[in-house]
C-alpha cells in the first residue's frame, strides 16, 4: 500500500463511523477527470485547506512522482547549486576580514577576547591572524582574502552572510543539521524536501542529484537522504570517477538485445494488466520501467561534456595544473548541465584534496586551506560567469556553506578548531542582492552578534527563494506534519533582489 | 467481569483526572502558563473508544452468512452490506496461494506446492497449506522481519564512524525464534520491557540458554555518537529515540512529541514523556552472556553448599594449625640461637609490614565509631556492610552481596586459598576467571572493548555527580567504567577519561584512588567495575568529594620495621588474646564477629605464611585446601565457560527523570515519577528506588484492561495480511493517527486476542489467512464500488501490493535454486560496490548474491545500506516504522533491468531449468519458468511473445539451431523484470 496515499489532502474534516473521508488524492484526480476539470486539479496542487500539503497529493500510484508542482508563490528561483564545504572552512581566513585579529596575534585568548566557548578538542593555542592577506573587491568594496582570488573577482554576485550560527560543534550532527535542519541521522535532506516540493521539470533525471567530489561527508549518504519522504525524492549519488550511478548502465552485451528483453518485459506487462485490470500500482511501473529505458540515455549524455567548448571549460579549470581543480571544474560544469535539464537541487561535494581532512584544519591551516581552496576556486568563479551569460543565474540559487565555522584562535599553535557560534555562508543568483553582506560577528569573528542566522532561517530563505512557504512545506510522519524548518525559521528579506 | 472493571476504570477516570489538575494548579509556577491550556479530560473525550478496554462483540447479522467464513468476515460483510457494496468475487487458487505463502514465509510456492494445490484448492487444502506454512521456521523470518522496523533493527551505529553495534545480530535470530515458537504476544512485550529481569527466565528449548534476555537488546539498536560534545545533550537525543521506538510499538503513541512541551493533539503531557524516560534510564547497557548465564545462576548456591561442606569439615583443622601458629608466632619472631627460620621472615619486609599491620589491628579494639568513615550524600556506594548500599552485579562474580568483615571466604583459585575478610566489601570471587568468550564474538568498540567485562560487572546505583572527583576504595585492579549520562561509544577526542584503569597491588590493603570526572560534575551516571585478569579484587566504597577520604579500614603502621624483640612483645600478647578468642570463651555472637575481624588479617597472615609452621596442623590444612581446590575444579568442569554475548540490559536502580524546560537538558524542572501516561487512568507510578520499575510497567501494558496493548498489535497483524491497519497509522493511534475503518471488528481482535487466542499471534495469523475476506479477487470492482471508496478502505476486494524488498530478492533466490535455507546467523556482509562509499566503509565485503542467504540476514550497517533494499523501501533503521513507504520508481525498475545480481540469478534459474527439464519443449520450458516464478502456467499469448522474443535473442547473437541456456537466462532475467514477479494481486 502506499502510505502517503493517507497524507489525505489536509483538513480536520472528520465523520462517518467506518472510514476516514478526508479526500484522498486519488479520489480527488478521480473527479478532476471525471469532469472538475483542469481547474478542480490546479485548485488541488495549491494545497487546499490549511496549507498541508504543497506536494504531498502527487500520491497517485500512476504519477510520475517528479511531475513538477507549482510553487506556494512566483519564486525567482528555480534550481538550487549547493556547493557544500565540508569540514568547514574559516570565516576569518576567508570572508570575515577582523584586523583586531593582526593586532591580538600570539596574545592568550582568554585575556584578549575574554571568555571561550568548549571546543571539541579543548587545545586552544593563541590568537592567530589570517594567513592570507584580505582586500576589497568589486564595487561594492566586499573584503575578501587572497585564499579566494578568483571568487573575489565574482565579488558583486555574492551575497555575503556573516552571522551564520550551527546547533552542533561537531561534524556529524552539524552536518544532518545543515542538510535536514535536525542533528541527527534518518531525516530528509533539503534537496529531498526540494524535489517533494516542486517536483522536476526533468523526465529523465532525478530531481535531486548529488556529484561526488569525492569527499563523501561525514554521516555518509544518509546526509543526502529522504528520510521517511518517499524513496524518488533522495540524493542520487553521481560518481566522479567509475561508473556514475548505480546500474544505469545496461548490463546487456548489446543495447539490442536489451530493446528485445524491454519489449518483451512490456508485452508481458501489458498482458498482466489485462488479467489485473487498470491498477494504478502496475500502470506506474510500467511508465517507470519506460523512463528507466530513457535514464541510461540521458545520464550518459549528461556527463559528456565533449560538445563543451574549449574556453568554457577553461573558464571553469579543466586545463588547471591542480589534479584537484580539474575535478572540482569537472562537478561545477556538470552541475550547470544538470540544472539546464531541470534537475532542481544539485549538491557537490568537494574533491578528496587531503584525505579524510577537507576543511577540517586541526592543525597546518595554511597548507589545508590553500589546497582546499585551489581545488575549488577557479571552478567556482567559473560557474558563477557560465550561469550568468547564459542567463541560468537568476533562475539559478548558488549556495556556499560549510556545517560550521572555525575559532579565531589556534588549536594547537597553526590550527583552528570548530566554531558553530558565528561563520560565514554566501548565496549568488536566484533573487538574492549580489554585493552585499549581512550579518555581523563580533571584533574576533568568533560570536555572530548582529542579525544572527540560523541554519532554519538559511532553510527558509533557500525555500523562499523557490517560491515555498516554508511552514507549508509539509509531510505527515510520526504523528505530526513535519517541516523541514521543524517550528523554526525566518526568511531574511532584507537580502532578497 | 471485564466489563465491569472497565467500567469502573472510566468511572474513576473523572476524579483522577480532577485529583491531577489539582495537582498541577500547585506545581512549579514557569510551568503554569503552559498547563493550564493543557485539559486533558477534553483531549481524552476526543476519541473515548482509544481510551476503553475493548469489550467483547457480538458478529453483526449478515444477508449473505455463507460467504463468512470466520466473525472478522461478518464484520467486513456488514460494513459492506449496508452500503450496498459486494465483497469482490474469490480470486483463482494460485492467487490465493502465491499470496499465502508471501504473506506467512514471504517466498514464493515451489512449482511443487503450486501443483499439489492446483489438483486440489478447496478449504481443507487452504487449511492445510496456511498450518504447513506457519509450521515452516521461514515464518519467523517473515514476521521478524516486521518486527525489526519497529525496533529500527541495525548493526552498526551509525553517525561518522559507522562503529559495529557488537551481536546484534543475536537479538534478530532471537525474534526468528519467537516467532517460530508463537511465543505470546504478552510474553514478547515483557521480555523486551524486562526480559533480564524474570525469575524464571525462558530459556532456549534443548539448552539452558536465557531466552529472555536477548528481547532487552531493543534498547540498544539505535545510533550512537562517539565524543559528543555535549554528553547531556546526545544522552537526551538517544533516550528521546527509545522512548519514541517503545511508545510507537506497544502503544500507538508518539509520546516522543512530549518532549519539549505537552502533546499537541493527544492527551499526553510533557510530565509523561519524563514518566516513561525514567523507565529507561534505571538499567544501562551491558553485552550479556546469555548462553551460560541461567546456567551459572544455577550453579551459583551449588557452589555456596560446595564451600558451606568443605569450611564445616575444615573449620576444626583451621582451628588447630591457627592455635599452633599463634603460639608459635612469639617465638617465631625472637628467635632463640637454635632457630633458623626467623631470616626468611624479616628479609621481606612487606611480609613483615603485613605482619606489623596484623598485629597493631589486633591489638585495637573494633566496633568504636569512626568520624571519618565516609558518609551521607558524598557516599554513593558502601560494600563493607551487607545491606548498605543497591547491590548490582552482572554474573555471579561477585557473589550474592558484599562480604562482611569477619568472614570466612573460602576461594581457591585466589592467592589465599581461605580467608578471613578484615573488612567488608564486594569481592571478585575468583572461580569464576574460567569465563570465556568464543572466537568471532564481537566486542564493544572503542575504550569499552578490550577487556572482557562479560559476565564480571559489579554496578552502583544511578547517581548525579557533584564533586565529579570520585575517590573508589579498592584492593587489586580493577577496570573501571563510569558510565556517565550513558554514554557507551567511548572513542575519539573526549570522554576518554570515563574508563579506565585503577587498583593496588594484589597482595596490599585497599587505597583510595581517584578517578576525576569533574568536567561531568552535575551529569547522572553510575559507575562498573569488572576484574582486571584473573586475580582478586575487592571494591569498598564510592566517594563523591572533592578530595580523596583519608579513612582506611586498616592502618599500615608508621615509622619503619620494629625491631624484632619489639614485636615479638605484640605478638605474644596478641598470640594470648587470638588464643583465647579461639577457644570462644566468653563471647555472644556480635563481638565475636568483631573479635574476628580484629584478628582477619592476623589469620591470613598465618595462613598465607603457614609453610613458616611446619607441623603436623599445617599439613592436615594443606591436605583440606588440596581436596578443596579439587572439588572447585570438579564443579566448573561441569560447567560451560564459553558464552557468545548479545547487547542486553543490566538492571540498576529506580531512576525518575527531571522534567526538562523546552525539553533542554539545561533547564530541568521538577521531578516527575516512573508511570504509563495519565490518560491510562488505571496505572499507577512505579515508585521503587531499588529497580527501574520496567517490569511492573510492562505487567500494566500486558493487562488485559490496558486499551491499547492488544488492539495496536492486532493492527500491525492486519496491515500486513491487508496491506492496510483497521487504523491505517499503525504506529499512531492518536489525534493525527487515522481513525479506524472498522473499531468493532479491531475491538473484536483485540478481545479474542486476549481472551481466546492467549496473544497467539500465529492463530489470529491462521483465522485471517482462511478468511473470505483475504481469498476475495483484487480486481477493481465496478465503478460506482470504486467511487464510494476509492481507498478500498472497506475491503470490498484485495488490493494489488508490492512484494517488499526483502521477498524480491528473496524470491529471486528461491526461484533460481540459490536459496540457502539455512535458519539465523552471523550477518553476511554488504556487498560493496562503488557506490558504497563512506566513512567508516567496511573493510570486506560480501558476495554479490548475499551467500544465497535471505534478506534478513543481510548486514545492516547503518552509514552502507543495502542499495537493493534501499530501493525497495526498506526503512532506514532510526525509529519506528510499522507501514513502510511503498514507492513506484524508475531505480527500481534500473535495478531490476541492470543489477548484476538479477543477472547472475538468472543465469542459475535458466541453468536450473535445463537440469530439471533437459527434454523439454520450448512451451514447457516457458510454462516452468512462469510456474516457478509467477505461480501459475503461461497462456498461449505469453508464450507466444517469451518464444518469438527467444529467437529473436538467438537471431541476435547470431546463434543457430536451438535456444542455449545463455538465451534461457535472457528470457529468465526478463521475467525478473516483469511486473508480476514483484506485484502480488
Amino acid at each position: 500500500m502506499n502510505s502517503f496515499t493517507s497524507n489525505s489532502l489536509s483538513g480536520k474534516s472528520q465523520g462517518g463511523m467506518f472510514f476516514d473521508p478526508r479526500i484522498s488524492r486519488r479520489e480527488c484526480l478521480r473527479r478532476a477527470s471525471n469532469g472538475f476539470g483542469a481547474l478542480a486539479l490546479s485548485a488541488l496542487w495549491q494545497g487546499l485547506g490549511s496549507g498541508s500539503l504543497l506536494a504531498g497529493n502527487f500520491t497517485k500510484d500512476g504519477d510520475f512522482p517528479l511531475k513538477p508542482r507549482p510553487s506556494h508563490q512566483p519564486g525567482p528561483a528555480r534550481s538550487v547549486i549547493f556547493l557544500f564545504m565540508e569540514g568547514a572552512v574559516s570565516q576569518v581566513d576567508s570572508f570575515d576580514y577582523k584586523p583586531l585579529l593582526e593586532k591580538h596575534h600570539g596574545e592568550d585568548p582568554q585575556k584578549a577576547i575574554g571568555r571561550l566557548e568548549k571546543t571539541q578538542f579543548e587545545q586552544v593555542g593563541k590568537v592567530m591572524k589570517s594567513h592570507w592577506k584580505f582586500r576589497q573587491h568589486g564595487q561594492s568594496g566586499a573584503w575578501i582574502s587572497d585564499l579566494f582570488p578568483h571568487v573575489a573577482s565574482q565579488a558583486d554576485r555574492l551575497c555575503i552572510l556573516k552571522s551564520m550560527t550551527s546547533n552542533f560543534p561537531e561534524h556529524t550532527s552539524a552536518n544532518y543539521f545543515l542538510h535536514s535542519g535536525v542533528g541527527l541521522q534518518g531525516r530528509p535532506s533539503i534537496g529531498a524536501w526540494v524535489a517533494y516540493g516542486l517536483g522536476s521539470p526533468s523526465r529523465d533525471l532525478p530531481g535531486y542529484i548529488v556529484l561526488n567530489g569525492g569527499q563523501i561527508p561525514s554521516g555518509g549518504l544518509d546526509n543526502f537522504g529522504s528520510g521517511f519522504l518517499p524513496a524518488s525524492f533522495q540524493g542520487s549519488l553521481l560518481n566522479a570517477k567509475g561508473s556514475p550511478l548505480a546500474n544505469v548502465a545496461p548490463a546487456e552485451s548489446s543495447d539490442g538485445l536489451q530493446e528485445l528483453k524491454r519489449r518483451l518485459a512490456h508485452r508481458l506487462n501489458r498482458l498482466h494488466l489485462e488479467t489485473a485490470g487498470p491498477v494504478d500500482a502496475l500502470e506506474s511501473a510500467i511508465t517507470n520501467f519506460e523512463l528507466a529505458g530513457r535514464m541510461q540515455t540521458a545520464i550518459p549524455e549528461l556527463l559528456d561534456v565533449r560538445g563543451e567548448s574549449e574556453h568554457i571549460k577553461q573558464l571553469y579549470g579543466f586545463d588547471a595544473p591542480y589534479e584537484h581543480t580539474r575535478t572540482y571544474a569537472r562537478q561545477c560544469l556538470l552541475a550547470r548541465r544538470m540544472v539546464e535539464r531541470g534537475v532542481r537541487f544539485v549538491e557537490l561535494t568537494i574533491p578528496m584534496v587531503d584525505g579524510y581532512q577537507r576543511w577540517d584544519a586541526h592543525g597546518n591551516l595554511a597548507k589545508n586551506h590553500g589546497d582546499n581552496a585551489r581545488a575549488i576556486d577557479q571552478p567556482i568563479a567559473g560557474l558563477l560567469q557560465d550561469l550568468d551569460q547564459r542567463g541560468l543565474l537568476d533562475e539559478t540559487l548558488v549556495v556556499w556553506a560549510g556545517e560550521f565555522g572555525r575559532t579565531p584562535f589556534a588549536q594547537g599553535s597553526d590550527g583552528r578548531d570548530h566554531n558553530e557560534f558565528g561563520f560565514t555562508a554566501w548565496l549568488a543568483g536566484g533573487g538574492v542582492r549580489g554585493g552585499i553582506s549581512y550579518g555581523e560577528t563580533d571584533d574576533w569573528g568568533y560570536r555572530a552578534v548582529v542579525n544572527r542566522l540560523e541554519m532554519h532561517d538559511l532553510h527558509a530563505t533557500i525555500l523562499h527563494l523557490l517560491g515555498i512557504r516554508h511552514e507549508e512545506l509539509t509531510f505527515r510522519f510520526g504523528g505530526r506534519d513535519v517541516r523541514l524548518t521543524d517550528v523554526h525559521g525566518n526568511v531574511v528579506r532584507d537580502i532578497l533582489a | 467481569m471485564a466489563v465491569t472493571k472497565a467500567q469502573i476504570w472510566s468511572a474513576q477516570f473523572a476524579m483522577q483526572v480532577a485529583a491531577w489538575l489539582l495537582l498541577f494548579t500547585f506545581s512549579a509556577s514557569s510551568l503554569a502558563d503552559q498547563k493550564s491550556k493543557f485539559d486533558i479530560d477534553s483531549r481524552v473525550k476526543q476519541n473515548p473508544w482509544l481510551w476503553t478496554t475493548p469489550q467483547a462483540q457480538t458478529p453483526p447479522k449478515v444477508i449473505h452468512e455463507e460467504w463468512a467464513q470466520c466473525d472478522e468476515d461478518r464484520f467486513i460483510l456488514a460494513t459492506l452490506e449496508a452500503r450496498q457494496l459486494k465483497p469482490a468475487p474469490p480470486a483463482n487458487p494460485q492467487t490465493w496461494l502465491r499470496r499465502v505463502h508471501f504473506l506467512i514465509t514471504g517466498l514464493p510456492p515451489s512449482r511443487d506446492q503450486l501443483l499439489a494445490f492446483t489438483r486440489n484448492s478447496g478449504q481443507e487444502s487452504r487449511l492445510r497449506v496456511v498450518d504447513e506454512l506457519l509450521a515452516s521456521p521461514h515464518y519467523g523470518e517473515k514476521w521478524a522481519r516486521h518486527w525489526m522496523d519497529l525496533m529500527r533493527y541495525a548493526e552498526s551505529r551509525g553517525h561518522e564512524g559507522d562503529y559495529i553495534l557488537p551481536n546484534a545480530w543475536q537479538y534478530r535470530d532471537y525474534l526468528i525464534r519467537a516467532f517460530n515458537l508463537d511465543l505470546p504476544y504478552s510474553e514478547l512485550l515483557i521480555e523486551h520491557l524486562a526480559g533480564d529481569l524474570l525469575e524464571k527466565p525462558r530459556l532456549r528449548p534443548g539448552s539452558r540458554h536465557n531466552e529472555s534476555v536477548l528481547a532487552t537488546g531493543w534498547a540498544f539498536l539505535g545510533e550512537e555518537v562517539h565524543s559528543p560534545v555535549d554528553i547531556k545533550q546526545d544522552a537526551c537525543d538517544r533516550l528521546d529515540n527509545k522512548v519514541d521506538v517503545f511508545s510507537k510499538t506497544f502503544m500507538g503513541l508518539t509520546v516522543s512529541c512530549a518532549r519539549c512541551h505537552d502533546h499537541k493533539f493527544d492527551p499526553i503531557r510533557a510530565e509523561d514523556y519524563y514518566g516513561m524516560t525514567g523507565f529507561l534510564l534505571g538499567a544501562s547497557y551491558r553485552q550479556a552472556r546469555f548462553e551460560t548465564m541461567e546456567e551459572h545462576r544455577q550453579a551459583f548456591p551449588r557452589l555456596q553448599t560446595l564451600r558451606t561442606d568443605i569450611l564445616d569439615g575444615m573449620k576444626p583443622v583451621l582451628s588447630r594449625f591457627l592455635r599452633s601458629a599463634l603460639s608459635d608466632l612469639p617465638n617465631l619472631i625472637a628467635p632463640s640461637a637454635e632457630q633458623t627460620s626467623m631470616p626468611s621472615v624479616i628479609s621481606d619486609s612487606n611480609r613483615l609490614g603485613l605482619l606489623r599491620a596484623a598485629l597493631d589491628k589486633a591489638m585495637k579494639p573494633l566496633g568504636e565509631f569512626d568520624a571519618r568513615k565516609p558518609h551521607g550524600s558524598m557516599l554513593k556506594a558502601d560494600y563493607t556492610r551487607p545491606g548498605a548500599t543497591f547491590w548490582g552485579t552482572d554474573g555471579e562474580a561477585f557473589g550474592g552481596g558484599p562480604v562482611s568483615a569477619g568472614e570466612l571466604v573460602l576461594d581457591p583459585d585466589a592467592l589465599l586459598p581461605i580467608r578471613w575478610m578484615p573488612w567488608g566489601a564486594a569481592r571478585r570471587d575468583t572461580f569464576w576467571h574460567r569465563l570465556r568468550l568464543p572466537s568471532g564474538n564481537e566486542n564493544d568498540p572503542g575504550r569499552l572493548g578490550g577487556a572482557s567485562r562479560a559476565g564480571q560487572i559489579l554496578r552502583t546505583g544511578t547517581f548525579t555527580l557533584n564533586s565529579g572527583k570520585l575517590h573508589y576504595l579498592l584492593r587489586g585492579q580493577a577496570r573501571v567504567y563510569a558510565a556517565v549520562e550513558s554514554h557507551i561509544l567511548v572513542e575519539g577526542p573526549l570522554h576518554g577519561r570515563l574508563i579506565t584503569t585503577l587498583g593496588t597491588a594484589s597482595n596490599s590493603i585497599p587505597q583510595w584512588v581517584t578517578h576525576d570526572l569533574s568536567p561531568y560534575a552535575g551529569a547522572r551516571g553510575h559507575v562498573e567495575f569488572s576484574p582486571e585478569g584473573r586475580g582478586e579484587m575487592e571494591v569498598l566504597m564510592v566517594v563523591d568529594a572533592e578530595t580523596a577520604p583519608t579513612w582506611q579500614p586498616v592502618e599500615w603502621p608508621a615509622g619503619a620495621s620494629p625491631a624484632s624483640g619489639e614485636l615479638a612483645g605484640i605478638a605474644r600478647s596478641v598470640s594470648s588474646n587470638g588464643l583465647a578468642l579461639l577457644a570462644g570463651r566468653g563471647r555472644d555472637e556480635h563481638s565475636g564477629l568483631l573479635e574476628a575481624g580484629r584478628f582477619a588479617l592476623l589469620f591470613n597472615w598465618l595462613i598465607e605464611n603457614r609453610n613458616l609452621f611446619a607441623n603436623e596442623a599445617s599439613v592436615q590444612l594443606q591436605s583440606w585446601l588440596d581436596q578443596a581446590t579439587r572439588r572447585h575444579q570438579d564443579l566448573a568442569d561441569g560447567l560451560d565457560w564459553e558464552s557468545q554475548t548479545a547487547p542486553a540490559w543490566l538492571e540498576g536502580t529506580g531512576v525518575d527523570d527531571h522534567l526538562l524546560l523546552r525539553g533542554k537538558p539545561s533547564t530541568p524542572g521538577p521531578q516527575t515519577p516512573r508511570r504509563l501516561p495519565v490518560a491510562f487512568t488505571k496505572a499507577e507510578s512505579v515508585r521503587d528506588a531499588d529497580n527501574s520499575g520496567r517490569l511492573q510497567l510492562a505487567q500494566q501494558l500486558v493487562d488485559p484492561l490496558n486499551p491499547l496493548t492488544a488492539r495496536v498489535a492486532v493492527n500491525r497483524i492486519w496491515h500486513h495480511v491487508f496491506g492496510r491497519g483497521i487504523v491505517s497509522t499503525v504506529d499512531n493511534f492518536g489525534e493525527l493517527g487515522t481513525r479506524p475503518t472498522h473499531p468493532e471488528l479491531l475491538d473484536h481482535l483485540a478481545w479474542t486476542f486476549i481472551h481466546r487466542d492467549g496473544w497467539s499471534m500465529k492463530k489470529t495469523i491462521r483465522r485471517l489467512a482462511l478468511s473470505s475476506t483475504f481469498a476475495m479477487s483484487s480486481q477493481l470492482s465496478d465503478p460506482r464500488s470504486e467511487e464510494l471508496d476509492p481507498e478500498n478502505a472497506l475491503l470490498r476486494r484485495m488490493s494489488v501490493r508490492r512484494l517488499e524488498g526483502e521477498a524480491i530478492r528473496d524470491a529471486a533466490l528461491a526461484v533460481s535454486g540459490r536459496l540457502d535455507r539455512t535458519i539465523g546467523g552471523k550477518p553476511v556482509m554488504v556487498h560493496l560496490t562503488e557506490f558504497v562509499i563512506g566513512r567508516g566503509r567496511p573493510e570486506k565485503g560480501g558476495p554479490l548474491d548475499g551467500e544465497g542467504r535471505r534478506s534478513i540476514y543481510g548486514a545492516i550497517r547503518r552509514n552502507f545500506l543495502p542499495t537493493l533494499m534501499q530501493t525497495f523501501d526498506v526503512p532506514t533503521p532510526f525509529t519506528t516504522v510499522g507501514r513502510r513507504n511503498t514507492t513506484n520508481v524508475p531505480g527500481q525498475s534500473l535495478a531490476l533491468m541492470n543489477d548484476p545480481f538479477f543477472h547472475e540469478q538468472a543465469r542459475k534459474w535458466a541453468h536450473r531449468m535445463e537440469q530439471e527439464l533437459p527434454n523439454a519443449s520450448g512451451q514447457e520450458r516457458v510454462n516452468w519458468l512462469f510456474q516457478t516464478a509467477f505461480g501459475r502456467d503461461a497462456d498461449v499469448a505469453e508464450q507466444t511473445a517469451c518464444l518469438e522474443t527467444l529467437s529473436d535473442v538467438l537471431r541476435l547473437r547470431k546463434g543457430s539451431g536451438t535456444p542455449a541456456a545463455e538465451d534461457w537466462s535472457e528470457l529468465a532475467h526478463t521475467l525478473y523484470t516483469a511486473n508480476e514477479f514483484i506485484y502480488l494481486q
